[in-house]
């Protein structure tokens, strides 16, 4: 076992954001380039056109009411009238396409995020609360959305139109433009101050959610558990903790967060006052230094500078944020898949399922110790193999190897003399047949849950599966037959069912090696032995390996292989074993002997 | 376009500071309109007067000012996001007992993912009404009107016919903007949870999906979910911008008004500059609302769609409740199961079953998958109501028996094996939480379970994942025994608990519970005879009925049913394999 994370302890972060992730950012915007950059010029030429009113308005006060001329004034009318067609235009079009790439991206990176899930080991599952990998796959993407898309080009409008600003500022006179811009550095100083705490504060706050979020979903899975065991109260104070910390944490981040744009207005008002201070009193001395119109238009731009700056500080705000979801999704890409394909693996060539373990090896975890040493043996093709032993003597470990679902720590396993090592790992696993102790149920119909062993069997396939393991008696009783939707952990299905309902989802499957793992403990013997015979005509001929702990289910078994202290201890059949009188016979004989 | 009562109750307990932190709102929105003023007096009484010396104090005084708005709306800003933080905390708390207490009947029929949906992102879209949508649009309100009044004060009745003519306008768009974009973020909500149940699933199944190599269909099943969300969203963006930017065109309106009509009076003497200036200044006060008045729409109806799911959420009663008079005295575990019948569809589950355990003995019940044994321990548990017929536990019906007492009382060891991702010690301590070490390694060695865990480079300690993944079936199964034994029950139920244990390790353990828990009513229900046949009786399970019940001994006689399955697990000492 690895080391697991519980909803008590924030997650460590793996990565840290550069430049690799800035490009990988680029790399999911890319396909709606196009898109982005027509938004990208609508909205530029708007911007531009905003950034014009004030100066039509100090046209209109300076140059048209002194002159007295309707005739200019109407002209202006006439210009103000064109720029708000063109703006609601161009309002619609760049919202639709900014919409549109920011849907599409978080879509794309969900995908991608998900398809890497799927390769990720059995240790990555098993060593977090699912409610965790849950909350990256969803929330954090969909969080990502406007940071994104909108935000981006805001970001850059923003840039641009403080541009334009300062270039209109210029244009009416560089002087007072100065003593404007004097107040920008200070900002930026003061943000980039203000940035480390800022992110740290986001980042321990998507942590401290996430933990809840975990709780939460642990605690509507387990529901029956918490109500069996009476803990109702003592779990409402556990969330208490969790959701008051995750509380705690936002308001720390909201209470930086909320200073920015303070700082931001009381810099326009600053600098403001510093305009009118130095014009009048350059008035003073001389009333001809500024007109009127021209103070009153830079008091103006003044405002519409810091309005972007104001924006921008409110999509850093929400880039800060977004880079601590960013992150933990852009982690979860990278996390290692561990199984993977070597670079010439060829597929499978399979023959006939000869099967041959070769000094095998194996550890979950490096610290912990090996879980096999050293094991060898041989299976022929088309032979039925038991594995018998203690409880956690390995024996799941076995046919967990031989799909390659972990990998070897020393030795090789051979299928038809290739090593599983070298080939696909989905020609690998196309092979095989798996009954899991876990069984899993979708929330679906019983046909679907059946038909997910082979997703093109026709439901008459499926019905003769059912058959076969003696399932289809109770599906019929039920109310909608085949197609009565069951649940993921509902009662509407005993476990036994459930096992039944699996088991006919791998015979579907028509495997060409067979593993049940412990497939049948919950039912009944009667159906059991039904259920062996129908098996028994599908596995005649493939390689098969059957974990059970009802001996006489596998007495007839080709090879029993009795598992324990990390090897066999003693391999052959039935009869063989027993009158070795070791581990085997002691084993059969407690499970036989009714005194 | 929003539920008054759930929102308004919402906010109950915390009245008093979210009317101060609206007042202050407020207060700064008009506050902000004094800076205007100032401005307009520089401009129409500093720069002509020539009265330099006034112009520092009055500046002062405009950096004073905007000093106690900054101070004002970081105040209301914290209050406002604080309220919502705590709205959304209550209702985290006030969701979560509520999944608590509901009943197994509804978990049968509600995906995980959809409950998620609930407990996070609606949750956070009700808090931002409080701390977001709900403010801004009071403060806009006011920063409306007062601008209004201020505009009415200098422009007069042209503004009015002006604004007389918009308005309505403006509310007609805006109500069929409600109306049409409604059912889109209602399903935006739905697909939203779609995608929760899909990627929740997948999760679990993890094991599932890599052994029938069905990656791509998975990623299939994802790329529908994925793209109703989107296309989803899309929708309602498409519908909000039919709306939204002829909303938007309300800015340009005043501006040509300002500058054209303005300009006109202006020269005709009927205004000033500096009132045209002040004028300018309010426009974008008047009209900034009103531009933005599409999205407060369209976030209301957002916001109301997740509230609406909430709502009908903790709505949801359980229907499995405390008696008004319920015994409260300690049971024994004397049961008596009188005519219980249970259907969970529409099949039997139950049939009039009738049976009677004393307290201190032991039971064993066998039979067919899916006979109705399991349904047993969850109408004792009382998780199921009984469609008829009645359970009683020292001679009382349980429904007249405090709920907690009960099911303090009986102590289940499920064959659906649940752990929760803890160290050991606390899985085995789940049912009592304040157990000491020594107790908890008495429970484990009962259950057969000390020797593998010491073996843990951890121990007790070692954290196991969710659902115990990472140990053997065997191994979850006997933490899962050691859990139900530490509860220390008067009613012990070993559901199947011994499946995945071999022959020594489920001796050992029975010997545990014949010596240690002899003062206990131990029901046992296994598949194999070796479990059950030192029972004081054995019921066996058809069908929902009881078809045969008695001794061991008594049953082998009978040949019947439980003879067969005798036979068959113990072929061999016919078949003449042993000595």
């Amino acid at each position: 076992m690895a080391k697991v994370n519980t909803f008590r302890e924030d997650e460590d972060l793996k990565i840290k954001f550069g430049k690799k992730h800035l490009r990988k950012v680029g790399h999911y915007l890319k396909p709606y380039k196009i898109s982005f950059i027509v938004a990208l010029f609508a909205q530029i030429l708007s911007s531009a056109i905003s950034a014009s009113v004030p100066y039509l308005f100090q046209n209109a006060i300076d140059v048209q009411i002194p002159n007295k001329s309707i005739k200019g004034l109407l002209m202006l009318g006439v210009i103000i009238i064109a720029f708000a067609v063109y703006n609601f235009f161009a309002s619609k079009y760049s919202s639709k396409h900014i919409t549109l790439i920011g849907q599409s991206v978080i879509s794309d990176i969900r995908l991608d995020l998900f398809k890497h899930l799927q390769k990720l080991p059995f240790t990555y599952y098993d060593s977090r609360p699912h409610g965790k990998i849950l909350v990256r796959a969803v929330n954090y993407v969909n969080n990502i959305a406007n940071l994104l898309s909108g935000g981006i080009i805001s970001s850059l409008m923003d840039l641009l139109s403080l541009l334009f600003v300062v270039v209109f500022m210029l244009m009416i006179d560089v002087k007072l433009t100065i003593v404007t811009l004097i107040g920008a550095p200070i900002f930026v100083a003061i943000l980039y101050f203000l940035k480390n705490i800022h992110r740290k504060a986001w980042q321990s706050y998507s942590d401290k959610n996430s933990n809840l979020t975990a709780y939460v979903h642990e605690s509507i899975n387990g529901v029956r558990i918490t109500q069996a065991f009476v803990r109702e109260r003592r779990n409402s104070r556990v969330l208490k903790v969790l959701a008051g910390e995750s509380m705690q944490h936002f308001m720390k981040a909201n209470s930086i967060e909320l200073l920015i744009p303070q700082i931001t207005s009381f810099m326009d008002n600053l600098m403001t006052s510093f305009v009118f201070y130095i014009a009048i009193a350059a008035v003073f001395k001389d009333p001809a230094a500024y007109q009127v119109g021209v103070v009153i238009a830079m008091t103006n731009y003044i405002t519409r500078f810091w309005t972007p700056v104001a924006n921008l500080s409110v999509h850093y705000n929400a880039l800060i944020t977004g880079l601590a979801y960013l992150e933990r999704i852009f982690e979860t890409m990278e996390e290692d898949t561990v199984i993977h394909d070597k670079p010439d693996a060829k597929p499978l060539d399979y023959k006939k399922g000869e099967i041959e373990f070769k000094n095998v090896t194996f550890a979950y975890d490096e610290e912990k110790g090996n879980v096999l040493e050293n094991i060898s043996f041989k299976v022929n093709a088309g032979e039925k193999i038991a594995l018998v032993g203690e409880t956690g003597g390995g024996k799941s470990t076995i046919v967990n190897l031989l799909s390659r679902y972990y990998n070897l720590k020393d030795g090789q396993i051979l299928i038809d003399g290739q090593n599983i090592a070298d080939v696909t790992v989905s020609s690998l696993r196309d092979r095989m047949g798996y009954m899991l102790q876990d069984c899993f149920i979708f929330s679906n119909t019983i046909m679907e849950n059946i038909r997910y062993g082979k997703l093109d069997a026709t439901d008459e396939d499926v019905i003769q599966a059912a058959k076969l393991v003696g399932a289809d008696e109770f599906i019929s009783k039920m109310p909608d037959g085949y197609f009565t939707t069951v649940s993921e952990r509902g009662s509407t299905l005993s476990v036994g069912q459930r096992q039944m309902i699996s088991l006919a989802r791998a015979i579907l499957r028509n495997p060409d090696i067979f593993v049940l793992d412990e497939a049948t403990s919950n039912i009944d013997t009667e159906t059991e032995r039904q259920l062996i015979e129908g098996i028994d005509v599908v596995l005649k001929n493939r390689t098969s390996f059957i974990i059970a702990h009802r001996l006489s289910t596998i007495k007839d078994a080709d090879k029993i292989f009795v598992i324990g202290k990390k090897s066999i201890l003693e391999q052959g059949t039935h009869d063989e074993l027993m009158a070795q009188k070791g581990h085997y016979y002691h084993l059969y004989t407690t499970q036989t002997n009714i005194q | 376009m929003k539920k008054p009562s759930f929102f308004s109750e919402l906010i109950k307990g915390h009245r008093i500071r979210f009317s101060v932190a609206i007042f202050t709102k407020i207060c700064t929105t008009i506050l902000g309109i004094g800076l205007t003023y100032i401005i307009k007096y520089i401009v129409d009484t500093v720069f002509y007067s020539n009265s330099y010396k006034s112009l520092i104090t009055i500046l002062l005084a405009f950096l004073g000012l905007r000093l106690l708005i900054m101070v004002l709306t970081y105040f209301s800003s914290y209050s406002l996001n604080f309220i919502g933080q705590k709205i959304a905390f209550d209702l985290r708390q006030k969701g979560f007992k509520k999944i608590l207490s509901l009943d197994f009947k509804y978990f049968d029929s509600h995906r995980t993912g959809d409950l998620m949906t609930r407990m996070t992102s609606d949750i956070d879209f009700v808090q931002s009404f409080y701390s977001a949508a709900l403010p801004n649009t009071i403060s806009q309100a006011i920063a409306f009107i007062s601008s209004l009044f201020m505009m009415l004060f200098a422009g007069g009745p042209l503004v009015l016919m002006l604004l007389l003519f918009v308005l309505p306008m403006l509310g007609i768009l805006a109500a069929m903007l409600s109306k049409e974009i409604r059912p889109a973020h209602k399903r935006i909500r739905e697909m939203r949870a779609r995608l929760n149940t899909v990627v929740q699933e997948n999760i679990s199944a993890n094991r599932v999906v890599k052994a029938f190599c069905n990656e791509d269909f998975e990623a299939e099943k994802l790329k529908r979910a994925n793209s109703d969300f989107k296309n989803a969203n899309i929708k309602a963006n498409d519908i909000s911008r039919k709306y939204g930017p002829i909303m938007g065109k309300i800015y340009d309106i005043f501006n040509l008004y300002i500058v054209v009509v303005g300009g006109i009076l202006t020269i005709k003497g009927y205004m000033t500059v500096g009132e045209i200036v002040m004028f300018n200044s309010l426009v974008w006060r008047v009209t900034a609302p009103l531009t933005s008045f599409s999205n407060v729409v369209n976030e209301f109806s957002n916001i109301s769609a997740s509230g609406d799911k909430i709502k009908e959420f903790l709505n949801e009663q359980p229907e499995i409740t405390n008696h008004p008079e319920v015994k409260k005295e300690k049971l024994y575990g004397d049961i008596f199961f009188d005519h219980v019948t249970f259907n969970y569809e529409n099949e039997g589950a139950l049939r009039s079953v009738t049976f009677r355990i004393d307290r201190g003995q032991k039971i064993g019940i066998v039979g067919s998958t899916g006979s109705g044994k399991s349904t047993v321990i969850n109408l004792i548990d009382r998780f199921y109501e009984p469609t008829g017929g009645r359970i009683l536990i020292d001679g009382e019906d349980i429904r007249k028996i405090d709920l907690e007492l009960l099911r303090n009382s009986v102590s289940v060891s499920q064959q659906d094996v649940f752990l929760f991702s803890e160290s050991i010690a606390k899985n085995i301590a789940y049912g009592h939480p304040g157990a000491k070490m020594e107790d908890i390694i008495k429970a484990a060695k009962m259950a057969k379970a000390h020797d593998f865990i010491s073996r843990l480079p951890e121990g007790y300690y070692t954290i196991i994942g969710e659902r115990g993944l990472g140990l053997s079936g065997g191994q979850k199964q006997r933490i899962t025994l050691a859990r139900a034994i530490l509860k220390n029950p008067s009613i012990l139920i070993l559901d199947d608990t011994t499946s995945a244990l071999d022959a020594d390790t489920e001796k050992y353990i029975q010997n545990q519970i014949n010596t240690k828990l002899k003062d206990k009513t131990v029901i046992i229900i296994s598949q194999r005879i070796s479990s059950v046949k030192d029972c004081d009786q054995i019921l066996v399970f058809k069908d929902g009925k009881i078809t045969e019940r008695g001794t061991h001994n008594e049953l082998i006689l009978n040949k019947g049913f439980y003879y067969n399955i005798y036979k068959q697990q113990f072929s061999s000492r016919h078949s003449g394999t042993e000595v």
